[in-house]
């Protein structure tokens, strides 16, 4: 017996055992290729195989074809080009069934609003008896910890928990195969331990695992073998991981005197008005600075972006951005935000466009916006793609896209909710240049959120970490 | 990408149900969902029958009895009343445009109350029935993909609207016009379909595709179903 977070105990064995013995693949690719429509092949003949009790990860870039490759592996591929085959050793007339998926985002995969309904999903929809059901989600929920009454409310649990409660859910089907879509970017430190704890005991019961991930550091120690998806769709074995690269950070001391933009005193802020999610002491940021800002899934670090725009009223205490009380109206072009998922807020046809929209808006001076434009996109790497369509481009291009349409206006304050997520090494590094030259050369504010505290941490002046109701202030 | 349920979700969490169930007086929560949804249709299709004040008064009177019966916390009739004022505000100003004074004055807020009575029943169902329990007695009646659909719209909607409120968040700091005074001038009509309309739309579009990957990676079909009972 093992005591994790929250008190969770994980007792259950997962009763569907392999011969782990048997190094007999349970899945292979044969020569396998495929492609969305009449564009390029996304998978090019790919052989692999996973036996039973082994662990795999498939790296690659951003946007190289890992999701696509987890796909065909449950047989949800749209209707494209395909060559090749994937054999599967399993029993029954649909060998797809006994292949798990969990998908990047754990909140539109949950469609229940009890944990017991919520995991009894797959089993309604294999028209299991409504009597046998109760056992089998007891039995999965007891493996992956989650001792919750089968009533309670899925929305109460963290996100670590709902993404073990997605793995239970997975479980309760009785995989041969569990396929595991870039666990790290959703997870915490917390949520990661206990992720690497269940796959563990998965591995050792002979369920075979295969992680689809950019940042397979965190999940390193379970891995047996190292897979590369390159750009050209090709799979090759690799020897060992490659650490991100880390970019130089060189402190900004070109603003010797530098102005505070932005100071809170004795904030507290809330979800709901009334129960605070954090208290902090007195804190400002100055021009020019980096801030990370670095908490647990659900801790409040998105809240106090919010507070700090003005779209939220603190709990308690008081904010102030360029000397007064924060008002969005009074901010356009001066804040810039990045979502966590920056292609959500792309609008316009192409590059170019997007990048104008952003500069007529902050009310720029029309006669400008043509260089403007193009200086930012030659800064940001993106003047060969000015005129593409910004919704066609990678994940990663696309995340610079976003980054461009803000920094067009050289805001003095740059928020940036978890920029690095789902991000590969190359963009990551790509992005932190970025902001770096920002701070340093335009003296913009950037301030980070993260849900990792990585070597990353080094590289700013001000840490902000969010541990248990209180918001501690470290300074460099 | 991690992203945050909305407070509307939380409200058709735990919390709420716990509160309601402990009042004795919420006596809709015995009745059977089936019966909940016929009642929430009948007062919706009222709404639009009824045509004299006193009608319209006495249904009123139906709704708050209907909202009392639930158990819903009087804190959601807060939730009801800007979104009534706002109405109400530019109802009025076009029947008074139209009519004149007095007449477009009780024809614009017998309009207004009308529609108030026809959203109330809907949003009180939704408060205090759980998404699962309404799917369950929908698809009694509706094939499964049609009843799932339906259930994972009401489900997903409360993300939906993070997403969109996210959204909204980044372009007003873009600059972005897009407050209810702005949009009173049809010249920031085109930035509004730009900078909210068109990206919540695609939005819209890459989250069904997500929920629908998802769902079929629980081995959802539309074939034969089981369905979960909560008290077994």
């Amino acid at each position: 017996m093992v005591t994790l977070s929250r008190g969770v105990i994980f007792m259950a064995e997962f009763h569907i055992v392999s011969n782990l013995s048997d190094k007999a693949p349970l899945v292979a690719l044969e020569k396998f290729s495929y492609a969305y429509d009449e564009q390029d092949w996304i998978l090019r003949e790919i052989d692999w195989s996973i036996a039973a009790g082994e662990c795999h990860c498939l790296c690659g870039a951003t946007g190289s074809g890992k999701s696509t490759l987890a796909l065909a592996l449950k047989g949800l591929l749209p209707t494209g080009r395909q060559q090749g085959d994937v054999h599967y050793r399993f029993r029954g007339e649909l060998p797809t069934l006994q292949v798990g998926l969990v998908l990047q985002n754990p909140e539109s995969q949950l469609f229940a609003r009890t944990i017991g309904a919520e995991v009894a999903f797959g089993l309604e929809n294999m028209a299991v008896a409504p009597h046998e059901m109760r056992a089998r989600v007891e039995q999965a929920l007891a493996t992956v910890g989650l001792d919750f009454p089968l009533s309670a409310p899925v929305t109460t649990l963290s996100m670590g928990q709902k993404y073990r409660l997605l793995l239970a859910s997975m479980l309760v089907l009785e995989p041969r195969l569990l396929v595991l879509d870039e666990p790290v970017a959703q997870l915490d430190e917390i949520g990661l331990r206990d992720l690497r704890y269940l796959l563990r005991r998965l591995r050792q019961q002979g369920v075979a695992i295969l992680i689809c991930e950019h940042n397979s550091e965190p999940l390193r120690d379970l891995i047996d073998s190292f897979w590369r998806l390159d750009a050209e769709g090709k799979l090759s074995p690799m020897d060992h991981i490659v650490a991100p690269a880390v970019f130089p950070y060189v402190p900004n001391s070109s603003l010797t005197e530098r102005e505070v933009l932005f100071h809170a005193k004795g904030l507290s802020v809330s979800c709901d008005g009334q129960q605070p999610l954090w208290t902090a002491d007195d804190f400002s940021w100055s021009q020019g600075q980096q801030v990370l800002v670095v908490g647990g899934n659900g801790c409040g670090k998105s809240t106090l972006l919010r507070c700090v725009c003005g779209f939220l009223a603190p709990l308690a205490g008081e904010v102030r951005l360029f000397g007064q009380q924060p008002q969005p109206k009074t901010l356009r072009g001066r804040v810039g935000w990045l979502l966590q998922n920056p292609q959500r807020q792309l609008c316009e046809n192409t590059v170019y466009d997007e990048l104008a929209l952003s500069h007529r808006l902050a009310g720029g001076c029309r006669k400008e916006r043509d260089e403007r434009v193009k200086t930012t996109l030659i800064m940001c790497g993106l003047d060969h793609l000015e005129q593409r369509s910004a919704h066609k481009l990678s994940y990663g291009q696309k995340h610079l896209v976003a980054l461009a349409s803000l920094l067009v206006n050289t805001p003095q304050v740059l928020l940036l909710d978890d920029p690095f997520a789902g991000l590969d090494s190359y963009y990551q590094h790509r992005v932190q240049q970025l902001l770096h030259q920002q701070s340093r050369e335009a003296g913009t504010l950037v301030v980070r959120t993260s849900h990792h505290q990585s070597s990353v941490t080094d590289q700013v002046d001000q840490l902000h970490t969010i541990s248990g109701g209180q918001f501690a202030t470290q300074s460099f | 990408m991690r992203r945050n349920r909305s407070d509307l979700m939380q409200m058709m969490g735990s919390a709420g149900d716990t509160h309601i169930l402990t009042k004795k007086w919420a006596v809709m929560q015995r009745v059977p969902v089936a019966v909940r949804l016929v009642t929430c249709l009948l007062l919706s299709a009222f709404a639009f029958i009824v045509r004299s004040p006193e009608a319209v008064a006495v249904l009123a009177g139906i709704n708050v009895l209907w909202f009392v019966l639930s158990g819903l916390p009087a804190a959601f009739v807060f939730k009801l009343i800007k979104p009534f004022v706002m109405q109400t505000v530019v109802l009025l100003s076009l029947y008074l445009l139209q009519q004149g004074y007095p007449a477009g004055l009780s024809a614009g807020l017998k309009i207004s109350c009308q529609l108030l009575l026809t959203l109330v029943p809907g949003m009180v169902l939704l408060w205090s029935t759980s998404p699962s329990q309404l799917a369950q007695s929908i698809s009694r009646f509706l094939p499964a993909q049609a009843a799932f659909v339906l259930a994972s719209s009401l489900h997903f909607f409360p993300l939906a609207l993070a997403d969109m409120t996210a959204l909204y968040h980044v372009q007003v700091l873009k600059g972005a016009r897009l407050s209810l005074r702005d949009l009173m001038c049809p010249w920031r009509w085109p930035d509004f379909i730009t900078c909210l309309v068109v990206p919540a739309v695609v939005q819209a579009l890459a989250l069904t595709t997500e929920i629908a990957t998802a769902a079929k990676a629980r081995n959802f079909h539309n074939g034969r179903r089981s369905c979960w009972q909560e008290d077994s």
